[in-house]
């Protein structure tokens, strides 16, 4: 096969196409991704404090209530099972909200990594296609010579 | 014509011998032998007589009348004749001796013209090969040349490109960092009076699990860049192999031609040598042949008698030593000649190849400089 650099541009064309393509539904669902993955962050950041639809206490008022209508908390009041009670739901909160903001993460860097491979098999292959474009020309050089 | 017998009718000296006058015929004698005077007795080889016959050319004498004057006139005028006749072959003879032995002197030699003649051919035949070969080299050479600059052209490209656009996409891919988990409820905690320090179990789990999943994702993209710089050195090697390897084939390919066009011009040269050589040798041949067919003629003359033979070399032995051209010594082939005609396996290119080329720069290489230019080849040289 002679040197024919319209096939090479070809190739360059359709690796060029594949990775835009990929890059782009990459990023949308890493988009989906990162908007379904707030939310249960935000709904669990909001539910300490914030009342709920039907006019409910968040859960901190609401723990501290309880506490406060058994007499083991209030002015004046420093009782050591409201301390504990308040530090756990505290603690277990934070957990949650780390793990459930760390699965975020480590599910967007799965699309970040895909993306860093796309564009990684574009680099290649655009390599790949220079190296062959060399090796016929090379190919092509020797059968000159063959025909002079 | 005719025929007249003469006889005797009676005993007379030879020299006063008259004609008879009668039909008997006269017979000369010569002693006193039995007289045969019969009609048949025509013969003249008999023993017993002494008769002869004159043959009459005078023509019409039908007398019988007899001339002795007349006979001896024409015996003497027949030896004149015949001395005159010798004397012409003499001469004739010795003018063709003559040239003959001028022919000789240069007989047994290839006339110099057709020596002329067949090294121009040579000349004219090995100076057309090598100016094939010469134009035939310059073609391949330009034809590497050009073969050459793509591939080199080629592989810069490439080795170029490479080098600009390493792959980037692991390299320079954002690291991750582990989020910082904050207790937001410490203000309100420190408001109802707990201690903080009851929340370190969920943030030091919640710190752990972001910190690993940051490492973990890190140390894959490490992993994958590290993995990527060592594809692009492989790919630059690769073109370095690549590169070095076309030229070597095409570095190859030309030698191969290289050897391919000497071997031909090689055979071809010998070929008009070994022409030269037979038309060289079928003109000696034709030479020495002529020379032997003068010196058989020269013979022949001498045979005759007519013209004497030059006197024979001083013997030794006492026999004559016989007529000989003289040798012709064949001419010897040049030194450049013989190195030419050694017989070299067609696989060995390279002692082809200096043998062709020592044999266009120096076309008229004595002995000394071939051997000392090929030294293993030295013994077929003399």
């Amino acid at each position: 096969m002679a040197f024919d650099p319209s096939i090479f541009e070809q190739q360059r064309r359709g690796l060029q196409q594949a990775y835009s393509q990929e890059a782009a539904l990459n990023a949308y669902r890493r988009y989906l991704a990162e908007t379904a993955g707030q939310r249960p962050i935000t709904q669990l950041q909001e539910a300490a404090f914030k009342t709920t639809s039907g006019g409910g206490l968040g859960e901190v008022p609401k723990l501290t209530s309880s506490y406060a209508r058994r007499g083991l908390q209030g002015q004046g009041i420093r009782s050591g099972i409201y301390n504990r009670a308040l530090g756990q739901y505290a603690s277990d909160r934070a957990r949650s909200l780390g793990y459930a903001q760390t699965d975020l993460a480590n599910q967007l860097r799965g699309y970040d990594l895909g993306q860093a491979q796309g564009l990684e098999r574009y680099q290649q292959g655009l390599a790949n296609l220079e190296s062959d474009k060399a090796r016929q020309i090379a190919a092509d050089a020797q059968a000159l010579l063959a025909l002079r | 014509m005719a025929i007249t017998r003469y006889g005797l009718a009676e005993k007379k000296p030879l020299n006063t011998l008259v004609p008879s006058t009668g039909p008997t015929p006269v017979r000369m004698v010569t002693g006193d032998e039995p007289f045969d005077t019969s009609p048949t007795g025509t013969s003249n080889t008999d023993t017993g007589g002494g008769a002869f016959d004159v043959v009459d050319g005078g023509g019409g004498s039908t007398s019988g009348a007899y001339s002795y004057a007349a006979a001896l006139a024409k015996i003497k005028a027949d030896q004149e004749a015949a001395a005159a006749a010798a004397e012409r072959a003499r001469t004739g003879a010795q003018y063709q001796a003559g040239q003959i032995q001028k022919q000789l002197l240069t007989a047994g030699h290839i006339d110099p013209t057709l020596l002329s003649t067949l090294e121009s051919q040579k000349s004219a035949q090995e100076k057309y090969v090598n100016d094939q070969l010469a134009a035939l080299q310059a073609r391949l050479g330009t034809s590497y040349t050009t073969a050459s600059g793509l591939q080199t052209q080629g592989f810069d490209a490439l080795r170029n490109y490479l080098t600009a656009n390493a792959p980037t996409a692991y390299a320079q891919a954002p690291r991750a960092t582990a989020a910082p988990v904050v207790n937001d409820l410490a203000q309100y905690m420190a408001s109802q009076g707990v201690d903080a320090a009851r929340v370190q179990p969920g943030l030091l789990a919640a710190q752990a699990a972001a910190q690993g999943g940051a490492t973990n994702y890190n140390n894959l993209l490490n992993t994958l860049a590290a993995q990527s710089a060592a594809g692009q050195e492989s790919r630059l090697a690769e073109q370095q192999m690549a590169q070095q390897l076309a030229a070597a084939q095409l570095g190859a390919y030309k030698a191969q031609q290289e050897g391919t066009l000497t071997t031909q011009q090689l055979a071809a040269l010998q070929d008009i040598q070994s022409q030269y050589n037979t038309a060289k040798f079928q003109a000696q041949q034709q030479a020495i042949a002529r020379q032997q067919a003068l010196q058989d003629a020269l013979n022949s003359l001498y045979g005759t008698g007519y013209v004497a033979p030059p006197p024979p070399a001083a013997p030794v032995d006492g026999t004559t030593p016989p007529v000989v051209a003289p040798p012709v010594a064949p001419k010897a082939p040049t030194a450049l000649e013989q190195l030419l005609n050694v017989p070299v396996k067609a696989s060995n290119t390279a002692l082809i190849k200096k043998v062709a080329d020592f044999a266009a720069a120096n076309p008229s290489a004595t002995a000394a400089q071939v051997k000392k230019a090929f030294p293993a080849l030295a013994k077929n040289v003399k």
